[in-house]
């Protein structure tokens, strides 16, 4: 637990961020996703939950909303398997244990996963009062989340959980300092160690999301699950210029794991969700699960606003004269 | 005083001009000088009238070894006697000093020795510079009472000695030897050999720093009497004797000495008297010349991080001035003309179908480099022609008086093409200069080339 700490202390100073739609704009993801418990694992979602957690910096005193987009499972952009008969549940936790307890950061939703004080409870089932609409939750004080030296800041979790039927929600979240709009909160970020999520149909889009690497990290296993071998997953850092990993497939886990380069250390990967070029019948509503461990195997974040901005490979150009 | 300006075959110049030395000792024989100090040391002979009884056999004075301090360009100094240590009521001189000028080696008659009161024959002696005076004086321990040794020159580490003497072994006259300092001793006097010595006299050898042996004779198909012939050592042998045509005249020419950059020297020559001549050149002065630079046209681009080049998933691309694309991770690219290039690589990933832009970049002035160049074959054998031609010179904005060449063995030219045959083999220095054409302080650009002179078939 310490050296975890110590971890996210070194990430919590280097980082500023500005924006907390999730999934982020940079991340170029429709949505997060998870299925009723009911459904099928080949349609996607592994455990049917998803924690999310929103990092607020402790000097924010104004109150906070947290918003998601969507929230009911019915409509255009949910995924109906049948009928819809799928509800799902969001619970905003904050107070102790929140985020430090362990179950809380696994990928799971096992043991005490659901650590903290619940502060707001809201089931949904298909409601054409909130398709395409954004439920507010809150306002919060910033001060009634877990309050942590390591991030400087207060942590909220928000899980989604579906309890009933067999549907695919699809939804977003957004930290607002209002509760009928979205407006971000500088040096917020959010992140989870699990990421569950909607890709694009079109063939052409490349979703992306950014682990961080510490400077303890020195293999980074790499976990996804039911991407249906539909294209590649590309690893690029500072350092690497796109590397593959093997994919999934229909309802199963993939994995890999790589060494880290030392300067890639202190910085964000950039994992590259490339579909399929040129498929005739290109895979639409494909989800997929993506998850990260160092050499601990300890689970790591996920950043919507990636530490240390989108990564880049470094490229270095020479012209030299010849004769 | 006497200009001359005199030229060589094929048009290559020495530029050098040379006048008679002003020195106030007008009626005496003044000879073989060697620069000394901010003068010359130099060998001063009596009028016979003031000395009548004493003469050489030949009816000539006897002689004083005397220093000179130049004043001027043209202005000397009244002659001083060097030392009294150094005079005999005898010839005294010639004479060669080392170049820290610490041990002198000059020539005595016998006769000044009482007990060798009727030799009239010469021989060596060195003495040592020490608290202002020069002591210590020794006899060569190869001076043979038989025997004439004159005109010595040590090298400038005093270890090697080249005299004139008429031994047994000469091929004729005087021929010239040389001996090597070694263990505290003199080395036995060896014969130069006949490339240097004729069968008539051969005298006043003088060791420049490039190798060649300059020495006057009679020989060697000389035109005056004596004549200055120099010798060049290829690879430890000496090459056929060639007569300095420049400084050769009808009189006799003797005893000429020049410094490591061959601008300036002397040398006697005797009409109806000895009389020093001091030589120069106005050819501009070569100052820190350079290689000649390759101007880069054609350069290679490159990515340079990536220890591996995945063609499979990337697709590179360069592009210049934003409009000429040129596939590749690394390309070569030749630049059309001189200005300023920017240079920007982008990368496009197959996989996601997405293109990054200018990851890379840079900014290129490609100039023409200002200098002077010229163009000549690299290697070229003795007495083959040799072409120089400087149309490539690049200097903008610089007002061009003249091009200048100094082919490395001394001889020099002028002109935007020259040409040259080579005498003897070896690397030579072909050094271009080009004058500026201002009125005052001309700036000189210069520039050099080393090119191999091969021996002739």
């Amino acid at each position: 637990m310490k050296k975890f700490f110590l971890i996210i202390l070194s990430l919590s100073i280097a980082h500023i961020a500005y924006s907390q739609p999730v999934p982020n704009k940079e991340e170029n993801i429709p949505h997060l996703m998870t299925f009723g418990n009911l459904a099928e694992t080949s349609w996607g979602d592994d455990d049917f939950s998803q924690a999310f957690f929103f990092q607020i910096p402790k000097d924010f005193k104004q109150q906070v909303f947290i918003r998601v987009f969507d929230p009911d499972t019915g409509g255009e952009i949910d995924e109906i398997a049948g009928q819809w008969n799928s509800q799902c549940k969001f619970e905003v936790y904050g107070g102790d244990r929140c985020h430090s307890e362990v179950d809380a950061r696994e990928t799971s939703p096992i043991g005490d996963y659901k650590s903290g004080t619940l502060m707001a409870m809201k089931v949904f089932g298909e409601n054409p009062r909130y398709d395409k609409q954004w439920y507010t939750f809150g306002p919060f004080n910033p001060a009634e989340g877990e309050y942590l030296d390591i991030f400087d800041s207060y942590i909220f979790k928000v899980i989604c959980e579906g309890i009933s039927g067999d549907d695919g929600n699809m939804y977003n979240y957004y930290m607002s300092t209002s509760g009928t709009e979205n407006i971000p909160i500088e040096g917020a970020n959010a992140f989870a160690y699990e990421y569950s999520f909607r890709m694009h149909n079109d063939n052409s889009e490349v979703s992306h999301i950014y682990p961080y690497i510490d400077e303890n990290t020195i293999t980074v296993k790499i976990s996804n699950f039911d991407w249906d071998g539909d294209g590649d997953i590309i690893v690029v850092s500072r350092e690497r210029q796109g590397q593959r990993v093997p994919v999934s497939h229909e309802d199963d886990w993939e994995n890999d794991e790589i060494k880290v380069i030392e300067e890639e250390k202190k910085t964000s990967y950039d994992f590259q969700f490339a579909k399929k070029k040129g498929n005739p019948t290109p895979i639409r509503n494909n989800n997929v699960v993506v998850n990260v461990r160092n050499q601990f195997n300890e689970t790591m974040p996920f950043y919507t606003s990636p530490i240390g901005g989108v990564p880049k490979y470094k490229y270095s150009v020479i012209a030299e004269p010849i004769d | 005083m006497i200009f001359l300006l005199l030229t060589l075959n094929l048009g290559a110049q020495d530029f050098y001009r040379y006048e008679t030395l002003r020195l106030p000792t007008k009626g005496f024989d003044e000879l073989a000088p060697i620069p000394y100090k901010d003068g010359i040391i130099f060998v001063l002979g009596r009028p016979a009238s003031a000395s009548r009884k004493l003469t050489t056999e030949s009816g000539k004075p006897m002689t004083d070894i005397y220093y000179a301090e130049k004043k001027g360009e043209r202005s000397w100094g009244t002659p001083e006697l060097l030392s009294n240590s150094l005079k005999t009521p005898f010839m005294d001189g010639p004479l060669t000093i080392t170049a820290d000028e610490s041990l002198i080696c000059f020539s005595r008659m016998y006769r000044a020795e009482s007990r060798d009161k009727n030799n009239t024959n010469l021989k060596l002696l060195f003495a040592d510079f020490e608290n202002d005076e020069w002591v210590n004086i020794r006899e060569f321990e190869h001076n043979d009472p038989e025997y004439t040794i004159t005109t010595p020159f040590l090298s400038p580490d005093g270890k090697t000695l080249y005299f004139a003497a008429d031994f047994e072994s000469s091929l004729g006259g005087f021929d010239i030897y040389v001996s090597r300092f070694k263990n505290n001793s003199w080395s036995t006097p060896v014969n130069m050999g006949d490339k240097i010595n004729s069968s008539s006299n051969d005298l006043f050898p003088f060791l420049h720093v490039s190798g060649k042996l300059y020495f006057s004779s009679q020989g060697h198909g000389s035109r005056g009497d004596y004549d200055i012939f120099y010798c060049d050592n290829f690879m430890g042998d000496w090459l056929d004797a060639r007569p300095l045509e420049r400084f050769n005249s009808r009189a006799d020419d003797y005893s000429l000495v020049m410094s490591e950059d061959y601008t300036e020297g002397y040398f006697t020559r005797r009409g109806g008297s000895w009389d020093i001549y001091r030589f120069f050149t106005d050819y501009p002065k070569i100052e820190n010349p350079r290689p000649i630079q390759r101007n880069r046209w054609k350069y290679r681009l490159k990515e340079n991080s990536l220890d591996t080049i995945d063609y499979s998933m990337f697709e590179y691309e360069w592009v210049i001035n934003d409009t000429l694309h040129i596939p590749g991770h690394e390309v070569i690219f030749q630049f059309p003309k001189q200005g300023d290039y920017y240079l920007s690589f982008n990368v496009h990933n197959k996989v996601t179908d997405t293109t990054e832009y200018d990851v890379g970049n840079l900014f290129l002035p490609i100039r023409r480099i200002e200098q002077p160049v010229f163009v000549c074959q690299d290697t070229v054998k003795v007495n083959e022609v040799m072409n120089f031609n400087a149309r490539d010179t690049y200097l903008p904005n610089f007002p061009i008086e003249g091009y200048y060449w100094d082919f490395g063995d001394g001889m020099k030219d002028k002109g935007k093409t020259a040409s040259h045959q080579y005498t003897s083999p070896g690397i030579k220095e072909v050094v271009l200069i080009i004058k500026e054409d201002v009125r005052k302080e001309p700036d000189n650009k210069a520039v050099f080339k080393e090119i191999t002179v091969l021996p002739a078939d």
